[in-house]
């Protein structure tokens, strides 16, 4: 038999008593959903597949001090020596690697719409009434390796050719470049399922026609923060510096063997430069994601701290009011309430006490989601974090008040005839 | 209504041995008025536990309403309890949290009666005891021989065979034990069985019989009056000198 109504009559009379617990079970219900959420989503945002073959991928960087050299030359003498070392599937010369986490990047346009003294605005809008679309793309340079070094696949068009490639000294503009789908459905949304034939398309940039010739299922570029992060496109172009990185791929069983012979080998074919120490990509991935691991590790904490302190909140209010009521425990048990009933007695309380807290908790939930919303551009907290963080609310108070609730059973009926 | 054989209730603590009762006999016939009195430490309170269920019995045998209560779990003990007693307590034992209404209800839940039978008994209860038309008030609000009023109310509505009061009057002052006192005299005339513990032998008095125990035995056996007609509250002159003595003891 249930005895709500007395027992939240009785509660309603001592409305302090329950309040702060009920503050305290609203703020831990709208903290954690919340850091829940945020942990999901910085869970799938590091979960996210770069596409890439990581476990076989590394990369190091060259810096030449040495004057004597043509750097075009021996870019092309270091790309044929680590392609032959025993291990290694392929290797390029190429500007920046995928989730690094810093690179290049710039904005591809679907027309040429840059204003200027021969070609102005009436000739713009003379081909179409809306702007020109604007997409962020992170940009890799490299050459006819590039494609087979980040595993990635090319599926639809082709891979650049050697004329195609254009070196640090040669002049000519770009003309033709390769994509990923995503860039694809970016920039051209009419081809949405229908990538391929986004072959043939023209893009620009910098009012420079570019000609998609193929395009690759998926490709990451460096900038884990960036919400652009998958819009990329690879360019037939070695820039020539004496600051130069390489990406290596090799077999997985061999990368390590490949990482410890290639400084040494590097210096036998040209002394007067620095190598600095490979990194592999699962070093890197780590290092990009390390903020949001450990933001996801301080909120775990922070959800198990909070429900410590609402379980000894739990357990405290139903310690002290077991105490406090010891002698009308002893007279229910004498006016014949079981041992189940006085039990059940602070199990409803509690129960009522949760509720309570829960429906003000719901609230702070949806008021601090928005103003994350507002401050941090989180996304709209899910429902089922509300109701999962509600139901861990619920057993967790039926656990902390389980125990006090079983000691007030436990007190004897002969209370009741102590005149204290 | 009340058979207790050869019962034997010994504390145990891990020095100390104490016999509260010894070989404890007694029988109380339904319709009976009982005063039990004694000096403080002679096993009064142990009495009462045991008659009232609060406590289990160490040895012997115990009837109440001839249903042995030796060997019963918690829960047919809480059951018999709440059916068969009606308790009155020296301090009242209300709940200061409920209201009249709710206090009364307390033992009527228990026992699993519906709302509407709740409502029945709770009204009839507080009228009969002169306070229904406070209801809705708190037990702090409320005269200590109001509050008292309201707990014989809580022990009535559930309709019990047998009331047992542990010093009804003893927290109230002369007037109010007075209509204490009478109030339970006409329960009893109804045909309520009552027990009352008290230290007050004047008090002692207004039963049909009188037991005094001494060392956890019935020592004196004595009738003070078969009938109830010239019992102690019945004589004006009688009934003074003992309200007199209760209030110099309260």
């Amino acid at each position: 038999m249930l005895e709500i109504s007395p027992i939240f009559n009785a509660m309603m009379r001592h409305k302090s008593h329950a309040l702060l617990l009920i503050i305290q079970i609203a703020l831990t219900l709208a903290i954690v959903a919340n850091a829940a959420f945020i942990i999901e989503n910085r869970l799938t945002l590091m979960n996210r597949d770069s596409g890439l073959p990581e476990a076989q991928l590394f990369k190091f960087d060259v810096f030449s001090f040495g004057k004597d050299i043509d750097l075009n030359q021996q870019m092309e003498l270091d790309e044929t020596m680590l392609r032959a070392i025993p291990g290694v599937i392929d290797a390029v010369t190429i500007n920046q690697i995928p989730i690094s986490g810093s690179g290049d990047n710039t904005i591809f346009m679907d027309r040429d719409d840059t204003p200027n003294k021969n070609n102005n605005d009436k000739n713009l809008h003379s081909k179409s009434n809306t702007p020109a679309k604007h997409v962020h793309t992170g940009v890799y340079r490299g050459d006819t390796h590039t494609l087979n070094t980040l595993g990635v696949k090319l599926i639809a068009g082709r891979n650049f050719s050697e004329d195609e490639i254009i070196y640090g000294n040669e002049t000519q503009p770009i003309s033709v470049a390769i994509v990923s789908k995503a860039f694809i459905t970016t920039m051209f949304p009419e081809l949405k399922g229908l990538e391929q034939q986004g072959v043939g398309k023209l893009i620009y940039v910098f009012r420079i026609p570019i000609k998609i010739i193929g395009i690759v299922d998926k490709l990451q570029s460096s900038q884990v923060t960036s919400s652009h992060i998958e819009q990329t496109i690879i360019l037939p172009k070695i820039q020539t510096r004496n600051f130069y990185r390489f990406l290596i791929r090799t077999a997985a069983n061999q990368q390590q063997a490949v990482i410890d012979k290639v400084e040494n080998l590097m210096l036998k074919l040209y002394p007067n430069r620095v190598i600095r120490t490979p990194r592999t990509l699962t070093y890197l991935r780590d290092n990009s994601y390390a903020d949001d691991k450990m933001m996801t590790q301080l909120l775990m904490i922070l959800i198990v701290i909070l429900f410590l302190i609402t379980a000894l909140g739990i357990v405290g209010m139903a310690v002290f009011n077991v105490n406090r009521r010891r002698k009308q425990i002893g007279t229910r048990r004498a006016l014949g309430a079981s041992k189940g009933n006085i039990i059940r007695y602070f199990m409803i309380e509690n129960w009522l006490i949760t509720n309570l807290g829960i429906v003000l908790g719901i609230a702070l939930s949806i008021l601090l989601s928005q103003f994350l919303m507002q401050q941090f551009s989180l996304p709209k907290l899910d429902n089922s974090y509300i109701m999962a963080t509600m139901i861990a609310i619920w057993l967790l108070g039926i656990m902390a008040v389980y125990f006090p609730a079983k000691k007030a059973a436990q007190i004897s009926p002969a209370i009741a005839t102590r005149s204290i | 209504m009340l058979k207790m054989q050869q019962i034997n209730k010994i504390y145990r603590t891990e020095l100390v041995e104490t016999h509260a009762l010894r070989e404890f006999n007694l029988s109380v016939n339904e319709g009976e008025f009982v005063t039990v009195t004694g000096p403080s430490g002679s096993g009064k309170t142990t009495f009462l536990n045991i008659a009232g269920l609060l406590e289990e019995i160490s040895q012997g045998q115990y009837f109440l309403d001839g249903v042995n209560v030796v060997g019963l779990n918690d829960k047919e003990r809480s059951r018999l309890r709440n059916e068969k007693i009606g308790f009155i307590f020296q301090s009242f034992n209300l709940i200061p949290d409920l209201n009249l209404f709710e206090n009364v209800d307390v033992p009527l839940r228990y026992r699993g009666f519906n709302a509407k039978e709740r409502k029945r008994r709770i009204e009839q209860a507080l009228e009969q005891v002169g306070l229904a038309a406070r209801m809705k008030h708190l037990p702090a609000q409320l005269s200590g021989g109001q509050q008292q009023r309201v707990a014989i109310a809580r022990a009535l509505a559930g309709e019990p065979k047998f009331l047992l009061a542990d010093e009804p009057t003893g927290n109230l002052d002369s007037l109010m034990a007075r209509q204490v006192m009478e109030l339970l005299k006409n329960i009893n005339k109804q045909g309520t069985t009552i027990v009352m513990v008290t230290h007050d032998a004047a008090l002692a008095r207004c039963g049909q019989r009188n037991i005094q125990i001494v060392d956890g035995q019935v020592c004196d056996f004595s009738l003070y009056d078969k009938n109830p007609q010239a019992s102690a509250f019945e004589n004006p002159q009688t009934a003074a000198s003992t309200t007199t003595t209760a209030a110099s003891i309260a």
